[in-house]
């Protein structure tokens, strides 16, 4: 039953997309504020980041974008009131928070009250040492371990045990600063890296127990102590790699019935034990052969994993747990899916389920790839089939890595020694080395001494790899195309081992009645019917999915894994997509892979596909649906790059067509339409080779920007200044783009000046601009990496008006309906165009929220047929609302080893936030705290510029009152300064004698390091070192002038004690 | 080789033969569990039926060496998606295919299980054949198939005692055909077991003055085992602390005047929530049958002490005035372990 003292309920979100934190959260806080308001209850939601959906106002009563700390939770608080917070929906941010919230008293205070776990069971799950005391008391093994606060003690605890050892930091997430060491050194660094890291200085020191298996449980229980567990995981590689770093497969495919038993009765111990009402994971590791197991740890929240098992069960985990919450019991909450049975079952399942990590390292080319304890995955796929290899070749199809074959030619090419040598490797290749070695006929056992891989998982890999083989032979028969396709080959593979083209596959394929079908995902294996339309396709099956016409039927593409570039912001924008299809009363279909995602929810879209976006399996569901068309301006360049194939297919692409896509995308047809607009652009050509790179670079005269065409993120960007970085930049561009003549080279002159966005609804009439969005940070750095201020204030009238009719011009000449996004550059009162993308952008989702445009939803009706000014709006340029909203990019650069920090043309952060006021400084300074960077007025501030801004970095701070800030800079920027006038204190290099940046950081309270970076890759340069070593020990470090000038003048400005806040349902 | 399971409304699905193959004709069962594929196969509940397993890969961990090979399968047949040649550790397991082709059980693989299950989820459980060739009399082969007396063929057909030098507790089963989970269970409680064919006279059990009775599981149709009727009554009336375990729930339930009825499907898997009525709480349960206690007429000394979370079935029952509980799931399977724990807690009280 309900407890009726609930009423008012406050959610925190997860904050920004990190490494370790992506869009999960948004999929189990939607799934979750929709299942609390289904009880009648008062949601109010906090979350910093404006790309999610949950913070939409439909989802709940209150939304507050605001920075996630406790100063502004307090505020919110105080203003709204809740009697109840649930803490476990937000990740490991939401928990800390709340727990802080509780430490300091402030619930307390305010009579708010936790709901679905107490503060003393997050800490037995979350402490590192009263978590070893609670399943000592409870009697489940735990790993040899011991929780330390100095190095010194870690080194002699080493001392005892031995090594290897791994450190793993308390309260962190993704495993933030953990590592393993193999001698004193070595843990010497890392303990010392985790104790800083960690919010209580504290770090488990354990026995490294690499090569057991590593497995999951999904556990849920309610608060008259009914437990189930929803679902075992399994990971495909052993202990030693992060979970998120892992394939990991569902249900668990080697453990024995007493071995699963087993650990599924120390998982519902735990549970109990901790007293949890709602749902939690546990994490163990099984000593092969043996029944031997220790619990790694517990997270008594919805996480990745929970996510990952919802969508891989059916069974909806937040959505139940937040009923717990309320006080409601498992036997009393019915199973959405099947409609008729109830939450209290454990779902089984007749499929395999596998997901696949999809990691950044193209976009770190100095990165360290190695695999550990500490994850590196911006996002993953989860793929569904009948047998575990067809649900791995679907999940590699998905990753979007243009990886058909599992056998990669420049493996291949190594010999049986080398591949045996790379296997003991653990980095993203490792897969395929070994399926390269299998293919080489390394005995598999061989494999399985230096992975500790299960032999289980290496013969499914020899079978893809055999079929391979077979295939090569030629063989072409009803039986061997059948077996192939049930083991996830597709046609393209198909063909180009037995030397024909896809096309004639299908069609043998059609005449041997070989065909996909679909099966439904409806947690019982079959047993009751589904009332929810989740499909998955395979072969060999009868097709569940009816494909009746009742209306019109529309095919939306979503946008695949969460990568730097493409993230949930695509996400947002199908769903809302989808929405808007469902109120113009039309049928509507996605396809979609990432398990992560609220479009993949069950019950958003009238039918879900949980399928690879690549053109083979979109048209499975369009021979089946044969929908009326389609839509893939919101799914990002995935559902952009499927326009051919679905135009092929005869399926009308509804919005601006294929052909005016391909206009916007080709140089040469480009520079045509810019031409008839009579607008500027940089002047470029395009170029097939690095001869033709250097000429045109020549041409036109340093500095150029280099990309290649059909990128997303500015993959492979550069800008270049020399004919050295042109050739360096062409050899890492010819590594990422298959084929140059598909996709040719564009080089253009560089213009430094004012970059401004615009994102508008276009019906082929009228055009509507929600708002022009400047960029702090000059052009140069990636729009998704700059800091965006709505509304644009720094232009001109007239400039404004110039880009508005630009945007009509061109929203005209490209015959665009629906949503284009376009970036320009403004030098002297002069606009250039940068580019033009014919479809929705990463900005779409905030310009909604602080437009009050349902901007998809328009872009929706507007491709359906409608008209801008009948849906009740005028064209032109939306007035201002009376806010600023200030979005600031987050980046995961302690994740990833080795990767350079400083900004550039190619995009690198996985996240942002928004800070949103009626003050200009207040909504810069919101946004600052919220990624984190926050400089008290009296803060500690190192500067170390190059040369060429030394003067500009002097009279931003001309330009201020700096008088309470301490400034030390490196000798060369401290002469400047000082013979400006400016007081600092000289400091030597990182490298330098004593006293020198390093042990300055080290005191750890300086707040701010401004570094720009000085030309060049190399990893050896004091600058990469100094910038590295901030990420590493936490500290903030901004290598753009700009927005360390707009972070200096908003912080001088702002008195520290001011909060104000927003609900942006009043805006 | 190409190969059919046939059921008895006509239906075909086409797969592949393997393990002993030969035309053999069975009651078409499904059984959702996702683990546990051996204790399904050599569980003698499953005596006449050809399991259809809805997980669709079967034998990943092939058959124990040392702890499994040397029990006989009941099954009749398999019917999978895909079998798995190369079981997780070779050097301790062989593969499901050849322990079953040692044990002349027939198989079949690559067939579409799902459909099949979706079939038998509207048409109820049906007969049905394996066979690599289908003709005009195939379908009168399944129809004129029966399976009765099952629960003779699957008991002991003489008694069997477990005894160790520091038994507690003395304990006798009856066995309806599948006890030999139970019989772990109280072995591994260090108790004395003695095990009794099915149609053992009362008097000769209660002549061994055992601490607890049991009533095992088994196979089949209940009404089957009408001749012991009476035996169970007598039995219950002893007072001697008694359990009886689906089909034994079933049977002792027909003793004391309730009915049986046949269900659609049946309940065969390893997660159905059975829900105690007094104070509410629910657990997972495992099961394995294909009747149910009717709730029409129901006598009122049997009062309903647990039932199913979803299709609110009968799932256990207490006999007023007597020291008789039964359920219909398995009380030694997981979550429910602990009925066993009281039992062995109410029998150790009465022996003090």
């Amino acid at each position: 039953m309900i407890d009726s003292s609930i009423k008012k309920i406050m959610v925190i979100g997860s904050g920004p997309i990190v490494i370790g934190q992506a869009a999960e959260f948004d999929y189990a806080g939607t799934q979750a504020c929709r299942s609390l308001k289904e009880e009648g209850m008062e949601v109010v939601l906090v979350n910093s980041n404006p790309a999610t959906i949950m913070t939409d106002k439909n989802i709940a009563d209150k939304v507050y974008i605001e920075p996630l700390n406790i100063k502004t939770l307090t505020k919110i608080i105080q203003v709204e009131k809740p009697d109840s917070l649930l803490p476990t929906l937000g990740g490991q941010t939401g928990l800390n928070l709340s727990m802080e919230l509780e430490e300091k008293g402030i619930l307390a205070k305010y009579n708010v009250k936790l709901i679905g776990i107490k503060s003393s069971s997050i800490k037995k799950a979350e402490d590192r040492l009263e978590f070893k005391n609670t399943m000592e008391k409870i009697g489940e093994p735990c790993i040899t371990s011991k929780v330390v606060n100095t190095v010194e003690d870690a080194v002699s605890f080493a001392n005892t045990v031995g090594y290897p050892l791994i450190v793993r930091p308390a309260y962190t997430l993704g495993g933030s600063g953990g590592g393993i060491a193999y001698d004193e050194r070595q843990l010497r660094e890392i303990s010392e890296n985790g104790l800083r890291l960690s919010r209580v200085t504290e770090v488990l020191i354990e026995k490294d127990i690499s090569g057991w298996k590593e497995i999951e449980f999904e556990v849920m229980r309610d608060s008259a102590g009914n437990a189930i567990t929803i679902c075992c995981m399994e990971n495909f590689d052993p202990v030693g790699i992060h979970t998120g770093d892992s394939i990991v497969v569902a249900p668990s495919q080697t453990l024995t019935d007493a071995e699963y038993k087993m650990l599924r009765t120390s998982a519902l111990n735990i549970i109990n034990e901790l007293d949890i009402a709602g749902g939690c994971n546990v994490q163990y590791a099984l000593k092969p052969n043996s029944f031997d197991y220790a619990v790694i740890e517990v997270n008594p929240r919805v996480s990745r994993s929970s996510a990952l098992a919802s969508k891989a069960t059916g069974y909806p985990i937040a959505r139940v747990a937040s009923k717990i919450a309320l006080g409601l019991n498992l036997d009393e909450i019915k199973n959405a899916v099947t409609g008729n049975t109830y939450a209290c079952f454990e779902p089984t399942v007749d499929y395999v389920v596998c997901k696949v990590p999809k990691w950044p390292f193209n976009k770190f080319v100095t990165a360290n790839k190695t695999l550990g304890t500490q994850m590196k995955a911006t996002g993953e796929v989860m793929s569904i089939a009948k047998s575990f290899e067809a649900s791995l070749q679907k999940a590699i199809h998905s990753i979007e890595e243009n990886i058909d074959s599992l056998l990669l030619p420049d493996l291949l090419n190594l010999t049986k020694e080398e591949l045996i040598q790379k296997a003991h490797n653990m980095d993203d290749m490792r897969l395929y080395v070994l399926c390269a070695a299998i293919y080489k006929d390394v005995e598999l056992e061989t494999l399985h001494d230096i992975t500790k891989i299960d032999l289980w998982f290496l013969k499914k890999l020899k079978n893809i790899v055999d079929m391979e083989k077979t295939l090569a032979t030629g063989a072409c028969d009803p039986e061997t195309l059948l077996k192939a396709k049930c083991l996830g080959f597709t046609d393209t593979l198909i063909a180009d081992k037995i030397g024909t083209n896809e096309k004639a596959i299908y069609h043998l394929r059609q005449l041997w009645d070989i065909r996909a079908g679909f099966a439904v995902v409806d947690t019982c294996a079959a047993e009751f019917e589904a009332q929810t339309p989740y499909f998955y396709s395979d072969y060999n099956i009868e097709n569940e999915s009816k494909a009746e016409k009742t209306k019109k039927k529309v095919l939306v593409l979503g946008s695949g894994p969460i990568r730097i570039g493409q993230g949930i912001e695509f996400d947002y924008c199908s769903v809302h997509c989808v929405n808007a299809l469902k109120e113009s009363n039309i049928e509507t279909i996605i396809i979609n892979n990432n398990p992560e995602t609220v479009s993949t929810d069950f019950d958003i879209a009238d039918k879900l596909y949980f399928e690879p976006l690549t053109p083979e399996f979109v048209q499975n569901v369009v021979d089946l649906e044969k929908p009326d068309g389609a839509i893939v301006q919101f799914g990002g360049q995935t559902a952009i790059k499927l326009t051919k194939a679905l135009n092929d297919l005869g399926v009308k692409i509804l919005g601006t067509d294929a052909n005016h896509v391909d206009a916007a995308e080709d140089r040469e047809r480009f520079d045509e339409i810019l031409e008839i607009c009579k607008i500027d652009r940089p002047k470029g050509q395009t170029v097939f080779t690095t001869k033709e790179a250097l000429r045109a670079a020549n041409d036109l005269g340093y500095p150029v920007l280099v990309r290649p065409s059909y990128v997303l993120g500015g993959q492979g960007m550069q800008i270049a200044v020399s004919d050295d970085e042109i050739k360096e930049f062409m050899e890492i561009i010819k590594k990422t783009v298959p084929d140059l003549n598909e996709h040719p080279i564009l080089v253009d002159k560089y213009i430094m000046g004012k970059e401004v966005e615009v994102d508008a609804i276009c019906d082929g009439t009228d055009v509507l601009i929600p708002g022009i969005m400047e960029h702090i940070d000059r052009a140069g750095i990636h729009s998704g990496d700059s800091i965006s201020v709505y509304p644009a204030s720094s232009i001109s009238k007239q400039v404004k008006a110039t880009i508005v009719e630009y945007t009509r011009r061109l929203a005209g000449a490209l015959n665009v309906i629906g949503m284009m996004n376009i970036q320009f550059i403004v030098k002297h009162g002069i606009v250039y165009i940068i580019e033009v993308n014919p479809r929705a952008s990463r900005t779409v989702p905030y310009i909604s929220k602080v437009t009050n445009i349902p901007v998809i939803a328009l872009a929706t009706k507007v491709m359906l047929g409608e008209k801008i000014r009948d849906l009740g709006y005028t064209p032109g340029l939306y007035p201002d609302t009376g806010y600023f909203a200030v979005k600031m990019p987050v980046f995961s650069f302690e994740k990833i080893k080795q990767a350079e920090i400083s900004l550039g043309p190619e995009m690198k952060s996985t996240g942002e936030i928004l800070g949103i006021s009626k003050s200009f400084d207040e909504a810069l300074l919101k946004a600052f705290e919220g990624a984190n960077v926050s400089l008290p007025k009296n803060g500690k501030i190192i500067i170390t510029v190059r040369d060429k801004d030394k003067e500009e970095i002097t009279s931003i701070l001309k330009s201020i009152d700096i008088s309470e800030f301490t400034i030390y800079a490196t000798p060369g920027t401290n002469k400047v300064l000082n013979e400006a006038g400016i007081k600092s204190i000289s400091v030597n290099k990182l490298t330098g004698p004593s006293p020198n940046i390093k042990e300055l950081i080290q005191k750890g309270d300086i707040s701010l390091i401004i570094n720009t970076p000085t030309r060049g890759r190399s990893q050896n340069r004091d600058g990469f070192k100094l910038r590295r070593f901030a990420v590493e020990v936490g500290a903030s470090c901004l290598t753009s002038l700009d927005a360390a000038s707009a972070l200096l003048k908003s912080t001088t400005l702002i008195p520290d004690e001011q909060v104000n806040i927003t609900d942006i349902a009043q805006i | 080789m190409k190969a059919y399971l046939m059921l008895e409304d006509g239906s075909v699905f086409e797969g592949t033969a393997c393990g002993d193959f030969k035309e053999t004709v069975f009651n078409t069962v499904f059984n959702t569990a996702m683990t546990g594929y051996f204790q399904i196969i050599t569980d003698k509940a499953n005596l006449s039926d050809g399991v259809v397993f809805t997980y669709p890969l079967i034998g990943n961990q092939g058959v124990d060496l040392i702890k499994e090979k040397s029990l006989t399968p009941a099954v009749k047949a398999i019917i999978v998606r895909e079998l798995c040649d190369f079981p997780t550790n070779p050097d301790k397991q062989m593969p499901l295919e050849t322990y079953l082709t040692e044990n002349e059980i027939p198989i079949i693989k690559d067939i579409d299980t799902r459909a099949i299950v979706r079939k038998l989820r509207d048409s109820g459980t049906m007969r049905g054949i394996l066979t690599d060739k289908i003709d005009e009399n195939t379908l009168d082969k399944i129809k004129a198939y029966t399976s009765i007396n099952l629960v003779e063929k699957a008991s002991t057909k003489e008694i069997v005692k477990f005894d160790k030098d520091n038994n507690s507790l003395d304990i006798g089963i009856i066995d309806l055909g599948s006890s030999k989970a139970i019989v772990d269970t109280f072995i591994s409680a260090n108790c004395k077991i003695t095990l009794y064919p099915f149609n053992t006279k009362a008097d000769e059990i209660l002549n061994s003055h055992h601490d607890g009775i049991i009533i095992s599981d088994g196979p089949g149709d209940p009404n089957d085992c009408k001749e012991i009727f009476e035996d169970i009554k007598t039995l219950a009336k002893s007072n001697i602390p008694m359990i009886a375990i689906s089909l034994g729930h079933l049977v002792t339930a027909l003793s004391f005047g309730a009915q049986v009825e046949k269900m659609k499907l049946g309940h065969r898997g390893a997660n159905f929530p059975v829900k105690n009525i007094n104070n509410s709480r629910t657990y997972i349960s495992s099961q394995n049958h294909g009747y149910i206690i009717s709730e029409k007429n129901l006598p009122e000394t049997l009062q309903v002490s647990y039932i199913n979370a979803n299709d609110k079935t009968i799932e256990g029952i207490v006999y007023s005035g007597l020291n008789l509980k039964t359920y219909q799931f398995l009380p030694e399977a997981s979550d429910t372990k602990f009925i066993i724990d009281e039992f062995l807690a109410l029998v150790g009280g009465q022996n003090d």
